[in-house]
């Protein structure tokens, strides 16, 4: 129960956080109602066309960017927590304030004319309205000692047209940090992950988020923060390092060091793609999450397949196929 | 040849422009994008179905991709948007 009265937002999931990334998603949703932001999600919402509307059609970015704007109840504003969505859904606004052009077109697709009073906001800029120190005590904060590596990636950096917006780097310093996480200074904080290179030029993708992984281990991070569901997924599955730290997403670090939730079950049980090397190591409440991120047994981690001899990889592969199966069903059970 | 000149030639180049079309006919059919749809497709396209297998698994089985898309329900606004 929000123990404040709620204010609601329309909120923008996004293809990545609606699937890759649900226990971004869930811990985002989760923290957000304990903060007294009721997250109510977007009515038949589309992707915002991602980086490959960009890429190939301006016009095309446009319209399905502008047809989520078209959806935004009035009176609200419209959350993202996708940086890219973000970014797409303010260049698409951008246009609608300077362009009489793009406004036409807006009002003859969509019926009805652009609303210049919608607000569109990323969710880091939510964090400024709440009083998380206050929150975490109310919620019997947990001792989270734990030194993290910040990584933002580039999407929220601006583009020209949008160089007079809200600057977010130093957001997650200054949130985590006031429930008593400690930032690590690094050289990677903004890197590209190499984001949608990772399917057809996973070559480029791997030395990137090695470097960046292995960066924030020089560093002395016990584990990165990011936020970024695409880049979070580009960390986890490109990175060919033997021990690399473990990757968060920032709400699931928010939602716990604020004890608002510890996420020992549902999408974050056992999502971790490496295992650490050290996770029977980490203590307090941290550790437990770490743990049942990680899942009970080491099936995917590197150290389980340097191991492995033929009976360990029957074994892997049974439990690999067991996990598949399992989606499976669940999936056409509810599909 | 500079880096800059390999990274523009090629079947890598090629790659990523069918990578995008892939994208933009998932968010044509379904209003967004089904990713491992778009990844079955792609690697179809390429004749290479076997590359990423144990990544694609390792996704599934982690509950990282959807088997059935997610749909916009007024997939036709979307599909308008599509025709020239």
């Amino acid at each position: 129960m929000p123990a404040r009265p709620a204010f609601a937002v329309s909120y923008f999931p996004g293809c990545s956080l609606a699937t890759t990334a649900k226990e971004n998603n869930q811990s985002l949703i989760e923290s957000c109602r304990k903060m007294g932001i009721e997250m109510v999600e977007l009515a038949d919402w589309n992707c915002c066309g991602s980086s490959s509307a960009h890429s190939l059609d301006h016009r095309l970015a446009f319209d399905l960017a502008c047809r989520n704007l078209s959806l935004a109840p009035q009176g609200r504003p419209l959350v993202a927590a996708c940086p890219s969505c973000t970014l797409r859904l303010k260049h698409a606004q951008h246009l609608l304030q300077n362009d009489e052009a793009a406004r036409k077109r807006y009002a003859e697709l969509w019926g009805r004319p652009y609303d210049p009073t919608l607000s569109i906001r990323h969710f880091f800029s939510l964090l400024a309205e709440v009083d998380l120190e206050r929150l975490a005590v109310e919620n019997g904060r947990q001792g989270l000692e734990l030194s993290f590596a910040p990584y933002y990636g580039c999407m929220l950096n601006r583009p020209p047209a949008l160089r007079s917006g809200a600057n977010y780097y130093g957001i997650m310093e200054r949130t985590l940090g006031g429930l008593g996480m400690r930032a690590i200074t690094w050289g990677y904080a903004s890197r590209c992950c190499g984001t949608f290179l990772t399917v057809a030029r996973p070559d480029i993708v791997t030395p990137k988020v090695n470097a960046i992984l292995q960066g924030a281990a020089d560093a002395g991070a016990e584990c990165i923060v990011t936020a970024c569901a695409m880049c979070h997924m580009n960390l986890e599955v490109r990175c060919t390092l033997k021990n690399p730290i473990p990757i968060f997403h920032f709400s699931e670090l928010l939602s716990l060091g604020g004890a608002l939730r510890v996420l020992s079950d549902g999408p974050a049980t056992g999502r971790l793609v490496h295992r650490p090397a050290d996770v029977g190591e980490a203590s307090g409440a941290f550790g437990v999450f770490l743990r049942a991120a990680a899942g009970a047994e080491p099936l995917f981690g590197h150290d389980a397949l340097k191991d492995a001899r033929a009976a360990v990889a029957l074994e892997i592969l049974r439990d690999r196929l067991a996990g598949v199966t399992e989606t499976v069903a669940d999936q056409l059970s509810h599909g | 040849m500079p880096d800059g000149d390999r990274h523009r030639r090629g079947d890598g180049c090629a790659a990523l422009l069918n990578f995008h079309r892939e994208v933009l006919n998932s968010i044509e059919r379904y209003g967004r994008t089904h990713k491992i749809e778009i990844m079955m497709r792609y690697k179809l396209r390429k004749l290479d179905l076997l590359s990423d297998w144990q990544v694609g698994l390792k996704m599934l089985a982690k509950r990282k991709l959807d088997l059935t898309p997610s749909r916009v329900e007024r997939v036709g606004d979307v599909k308008k948007l599509f025709e020239v």
